[in-house]
């Protein structure tokens, strides 16, 4: 629970917002490269309120105000130039940096021009994900946290509309006893499709995780405070002597990094388009192989409509809810994508959850660990002070690496160093991945 | 990675117990599980003994070494922590105890400058190895009243290297402490000893320096007892209330008309955190990190309590 004051401290993130101003403080995503149209690479974006456009400029991407400042007009429909867009209206040109550099219409001798600067982020490319840095001052290093340092070839990028609040979104994530019940298939989980959640088979237990993690549904969660943010251990005890280890992470202040079979991880922000809505972003990478990214997009794709990536269930046709479906073959009755039973999951609860009213027990550790995190964070920038995950140099950057994420079983006593070694391993045996011992700093240690 | 919970106590057992010097007992303890992580120079823990009040004890001997060994005075004022040690306590005998912490860390620096005073030696000790072993430049000032009470004497002697300094009163001796910290000028100065001492040093090195960083050995001369008593201040008042027993801060905190949320109050939603600002906590709840535990700045008011005689709390 809490307070209503609090609840909205942590919502919402219009400019000015003291959320608003720590989440600004982070490199964001923006929008994903393979959005932005081929022909004439230009897209309307809100991100935390602010109504942007994106384009492509000769170099890298420009990110300024939808809104020409002379007479308000679109500028997403503008006319995209060599290295800026001109406004349809009465063609004033704005660069990447939000400058008029050009008003065709006024006196040749007027020095108007040089006093008209919309609002203009800087953008880098990232994995498939243009990121963008809308804080004050010089953006900070980007960690090298697993996500942005795989190669390319390894990585696959995609998005989706939800509709609701973005914490809602975060807090699913680092959730990690609701996968037992929302994820659950009543008999077997029939997807045998490459690069489905959960569908993966548990090494050693002849088993796919939703299975596993159905049947054994009261985890053992130890919440981990470290420099990425938390480090979320979910134990479920298989047999009498083995365990099943999950260690999943906060990545603060706005993703969650999760595994995803033996060799998958991905890395997931949750942006807030406006304080009702906002899009999951996500990195996925591979220890150990290349991506198959057409297959991905394409299966992806079909479960959404563009331009939006609003998926094709959700609240305006009830996300598919099939009775019949819930009592045969899924837990949720809306198929069988689990993106779209988190997604029923958080945007069920409303545009803003009431959390002033809620009940929290003993597995809600990491979202409580999240807010109180959360919450000083918050504090602790207005003030000035240092935040986590959020580096001052190249140096801390450097340090920031990972974070560990593992599905794997191991023996009772074992456990603590079977998962390290696993994940050891399969660095050793990654073409790209750092080793373990840069990998990460621990804090708790 | 998973260190176990330093506020959670453990089990020990009483491996030796040495008559150091007149009325000084070293005792040294062997977690039942192994030493649940590695002891720095200026570490303590918290001895919990039964029928005795909860007492913290420095380390000493050699950082990180895998038995806990502290140093304890007879005390003829004590409330029953020492008397306890040295009347009842035994080889053999498990005790309980939480920690190690430590919030009298060695901080790096080319060359420190050592001031025990009597039984005060105690984290001294486990300095000079550390300071020898980094290979900076150490000088002790170890004052007492008589020798025969100066524990760790020849044990300070074969450390080596750096420089060290004896004074007894009743051999005459007589320490200036102006002059020893005039001929140190650069060194970085760790203190433990009578409060008279610490005073003394504080007076010549003022805050703004921030040279000097002490512990006094006798603090708290209150203890508490697990669960026991103790006192709250409410910081945006300046109330002090006494919390019974049988009392949970959130009661007396209600009582006094601050208002607290809550659902769960048995210690897992997190809904009634409420901040600390000065004082020791025994976390008793189930959502805190222990990274957070150990920072000492926020508590879940309707469970947990104090380890020390009073809680400052920002309400
Ligand atoms: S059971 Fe958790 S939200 Fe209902
Ligand atoms: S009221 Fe739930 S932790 Fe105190
Ligand atoms: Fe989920």
């Amino acid at each position: 629970m809490l307070k209503q004051e609090d609840n909205e401290k942590i919502t919402r993130s219009g400019p000015g917002t003291p959320l608003g101003n720590l989440l600004r403080s982070y490199w964001q995503p923006a929008a994903l490269v393979s959005e932005m149209p081929g022909e004439r690479p230009v897209k309307a974006v809100r991100i935390m309120s602010e109504d942007l456009v994106l384009f492509k400029k000769r170099e890298g991407w420009g990110l300024i105000s939808r809104y020409c400042a002379h007479r308000g007009v679109d500028l997403s429909y503008g006319r995209l130039e060599e290295d800026g867009i001109r406004c349809l209206y009465h063609g004033w040109l704005y660069d990447g940096q939000g400058r008029c550099v050009e008003q065709p219409a006024e006196p040749d001798h007027s020095q108007f021009l040089g006093k008209i600067r919309i609002s203009n982020y800087p953008c880098v490319e990232k994995n498939g994900i243009i990121f963008t840095y809308m804080g004050a001052g010089d953006p900070p290093p980007f960690p090298h946290y697993d996500c942005f340092v795989a190669p390319d070839e390894y990585t696959f990028a995609f998005k989706g509309l939800w509709e609701c609040n973005w914490l809602q979104g975060l807090e699913g994530g680092i959730d990690p006893s609701h996968v037992s019940f929302l994820h659950r298939f009543i008999q077997e989980d029939p997807r045998e499709m490459y690069g489905q959640q959960f569908a993966e088979e548990v090494e050693g237990t002849g088993k796919k995780l939703s299975m596993l993690v159905g049947e054994s549904y009261r985890p053992d969660i130890e919440v981990e405070s470290a420099d990425h943010g938390l480090r979320v251990y979910a134990l479920r005890q298989l047999t009498e002597d083995i365990k099943h280890v999950r260690v999943t992470n906060l990545l603060f202040p706005n993703a969650f990094v999760v595994p995803f079979g033996n060799t998958k991880v991905f890395t997931q922000w949750h942006v807030p388009i406006d304080d009702e809505n906002h899009y999951w972003f996500m990195i996925w990478y591979d220890f150990a192989e290349p991506t198959d990214k057409e297959t991905l997009l394409q299966q992806r794709l079909d479960g959404v409509s563009l331009p939006d990536y609003r998926p094709l269930r959700n609240r305006s046709n009830n996300w598919g809810f099939d009775p019949q479906e819930q009592k045969e073959l899924t837990y949720t009755g809306m198929g069988l994508d689990i993106n779209v039973h988190d997604q029923w999951a958080v945007e069920s609860m409303g545009p803003i959850q009431d959390r002033t009213v809620e009940r929290l027990g003993i597995s809600d550790r990491a979202v409580t660990a999240n807010r109180r995190m959360l919450l000083r964070a918050i504090d602790s920038f207005a003030a000035g002070g240092q935040t986590p995950s959020h580096p001052v140099s190249e140096a801390e950057a450097a340090a920031l690496t990972g974070p560990l994420a593992m599905d794997t079983i191991a023996a009772n006593d074992a456990w603590q160093s079977r998962w390290v070694q696993r994940e050891q391993e399969r660095r050793d045996a990654s073409p790209w991945a750092a080793p373990l011992e840069t990998a990460e700093e621990t804090v708790d240690a | 990675m998973t260190a176990p919970e330093d506020s959670m106590e453990q089990a020990a057992r009483v491996r030796t117990m040495t008559l150091e010097a007149d009325d000084v007992l070293a005792v040294e303890l062997e977690p039942l599980d192994g030493p649940s992580s590695e002891w720095t120079a200026g570490a303590h823990i918290d001895l919990v003994l039964p029928d005795a009040p909860v007492r913290q004890y420095s380390l000493t001997g050699r950082p990180g070494s895998a038995r806990y060994r502290i140093a304890v005075l007879r005390e003829e004022r004590s409330r029953g922590g020492s008397k306890a040690v040295h009347e009842r306590l035994r080889p053999g005998d498990i005790v309980r105890l939480r920690g190690p912490r430590n919030h009298f860390a060695l901080e790096p620096a080319a060359e420190y400058l050592f001031v025990a005073g009597g039984i005060g030696i105690t984290p001294i000790v486990p300095m000079l190895h550390a300071a020898e072993r980094a290979g900076a430049r150490w000088h002790l000032l170890y004052l007492g009243s008589t020798r025969r009470r100066m524990a760790f004497l020849e044990e300070i002697e074969s450390i080596g290297g750096g420089a060290v300094t004896v004074v007894v009163r009743d051999e005459g001796g007589r320490a200036d402490l102006a002059e020893v910290l005039a001929a140190h000028p650069e060194a970085s100065v760790y203190a433990c000893g009578p409060e008279r001492m610490l005073a003394a040093l504080q007076e010549l090195l003022p805050d703004e320096t921030g040279r000097l960083r002490f512990e006094y050995f006798a603090a708290p001369e209150v203890e508490y007892e697990p669960g026991g008593a103790f006192s709250i201040r409410l910081a945006r008042t300046g109330v002090e209330l006494p919390v019974e027993p049988q009392q949970s801060v959130l009661e007396v905190m209600r009582a006094a008309g601050v208002e607290v949320l809550t659902d769960c109050e048995e210690g897992i939603c997190g809904s009634c955190e409420t901040h600390v600002l000065e004082g020791e906590v025994e976390h008793r709840d189930f959502v805190l990190t222990s990274k957070e535990r150990e920072a000492m700045d926020c508590m879940m008011v309707c469970v947990s309590r104090a380890s020390c005689p009073l809680l400052v709390l920002d309400a």
